[in-house]
């Protein structure tokens, strides 16, 4: 299975409590990633139409909040499995780069 | 900052009509809000605008590759075919190499054209259709080579294919389509033909070894009966003109498994790729090469620049002799045979030994089933 890219694992990070709209997902991937990762609305919604069409995160609402539009998603059971192997897969990796000393 | 949102609507209008109906709104709203909260206006603007022409370019790849529909493929399909059809028209001269090179460039194309049409009946039906279709192809095949009757003319014969696929397979696949919608349960339904996702079941070796050894031999059966045409002098043409269009059928079937499979164990390697290139260019070399020997054209010396290359390079006399006397099941099994074994090998050396797998997205989508 091929590994999520940054933006990808970062938005399954957000969403990994409770569904989100756009503009709430960017600011807090910029949070907890102290500022690494900073989307731009393309980016960002090219990057959840993906994570769609693979099952991992759905649209569930839309509202309009002082006439703009806000999408929800939120992780779907795939997506959450996803994340939790990525997770493992990056412990791993961090317990042998310690183990090697490197 | 409305002249800046009405610039970068416009901007969006650019991505695919699907991506900019279901997105625009979304996007401008969640632009607009960053803008009105943050403090580093020019930086957002700039961050907003210089990643638009990676994203259009991606939503776009990924737009195109990701339809499901079938005249998407069958348009690939035709463009390979004009390709094929540009080569033999090219090489139509005297040259004595040509009367191998020109017919298998055209086999390769047509071919290649055979396997994404196989792929896009895969797409679009997801499972018994990818079987049945090629299965129709072969039928409608043989139909219409009977009705051809000039099969002795190259390039009238080589056209059929052409038609075949762009009347017979969208009939039948839609008919599929159709047919496997109104069914509960899909009789075919099996893991060659399901969605390639992660709750699909791998396939295993065993099961593709004996799917593809069941059709390699009736391509090879099928080589061998249209070249044995010794008591059933009734049906005659039925033989000439059938067998051979079933035995490419099942030619390009093999090529079609074995990417599937390869694809399937291992990802997109570059050693799956190149050996299913390399495949394919043997196939088709090697089926324009049976056909010359065994299509009637080099023992009935209709091509006189075969007879003379074959006199030449191939010692005419001896094969002529050796191919009319006895050896239709040492041919057959030679130039169908060996070529479809070289396939079976490159698809699973492909499985077991992925030497680097790349990562070609659109690819990839070609062949995944929404």
């Amino acid at each position: 299975m091929k590994p999520l890219t940054t933006p990808s694992l970062y938005l399954l990070l957000c969403l990994g409590g409770e569904e989100r709209h756009g503009y709430e997902l960017m600011k807090m991937a910029a949070e907890v990633s102290d500022g690494s990762v900073s989307f731009g609305p393309a980016t960002l919604y090219t990057t959840l139409q993906r994570l769609i069409e693979d099952g991992l995160i759905e649209a569930t609402r839309e509202e309009t909040v002082n006439g703009r539009q806000r999408r929800y998603y939120k992780i779907t059971g795939a997506g959450a499995k996803r994340l939790n192997e990525e997770g493992e897969r990056m412990s791993a990796f961090v317990k042998a780069l310690r183990k090697a000393s490197v | 900052m409305s002249r800046i949102l009405s610039l970068y609507d416009a901007l969006l209008r650019a991505y695919p009509s699907p991506f900019y109906e279901k997105y625009a709104p979304v996007m401008l709203a969640t632009f607009a809000e960053t803008l009105a909260e943050t403090s580093l206006k020019i930086g957002v603007i700039a961050q907003a605008f210089a990643e638009l022409p990676a994203s259009l370019v991606k939503a776009h790849a990924g737009h195109f590759f990701t339809r499901t529909s079938l005249g998407d493929y069958f348009w690939r399909a035709l463009n390979v075919g004009i390709l094929g059809l540009l080569a033999y028209i090219v090489n139509l001269g005297n040259s004595r190499t040509n009367v191998i090179l020109t017919p298998g460039f055209f086999r390769i194309a047509t071919n290649l054209m055979f396997l994404f049409i196989a792929i896009g009946s895969f797409k679009a039906c997801r499972n018994a259709a990818f079987a049945l279709s090629n299965a129709f192809l072969a039928i409608a095949g043989t139909v219409f080579y009977i009705g051809t009757p000039v099969f002795y003319s190259v390039s009238r014969a080589h056209f059929t294919p052409f038609w075949l696929a762009f009347i017979f397979v969208p009939a039948a696949t839609s008919y599929l389509r159709m047919l496997q919608a109104s069914m509960r349960r899909e009789p075919l339904r099996s893991a060659w033909f399901s969605h390639n996702s992660s709750e699909t079941p791998p396939v295993r070796s065993g099961t593709f070894i004996a799917l593809y050894l069941g059709l390699a031999c009736a391509a090879i059966a099928c080589k061998l009966i249209s070249w044995y045409d010794g008591p059933w002098y009734d049906i005659h043409p039925i033989i000439v003109y059938a067998m051979p269009v079933l035995a490419r059928a099942f030619e390009a079937a093999c090529v079609t498994l074995a990417m599937v499979y390869a694809y399937r164990r291992s990802g997109l390697s570059v050693a799956g790729i190149v050996c299913t290139i390399g495949a394919l260019t043997y196939v088709g070399f090697s089926s324009s090469l049976s056909d010359l020997l065994g299509g009637g054209n080099f023992i009935d010396g209709y091509d006189p620049n075969l007879t003379i290359l074959f006199k030449d390079i191939f010692k005419y006399d001896f094969y002529a002799q050796y191919l009319q006397t006895h050896s239709y099941v040492v041919w057959s099994i030679v130039v169908g045979g060996i070529p479809l074994l070289i396939v079976l090998a490159c698809a699973l050396i492909a499985a077991r030994f992925p030497i680097y797998t790349i990562r070609v997205p659109k690819l990839r989508l070609l062949l995944r089933v929404e």
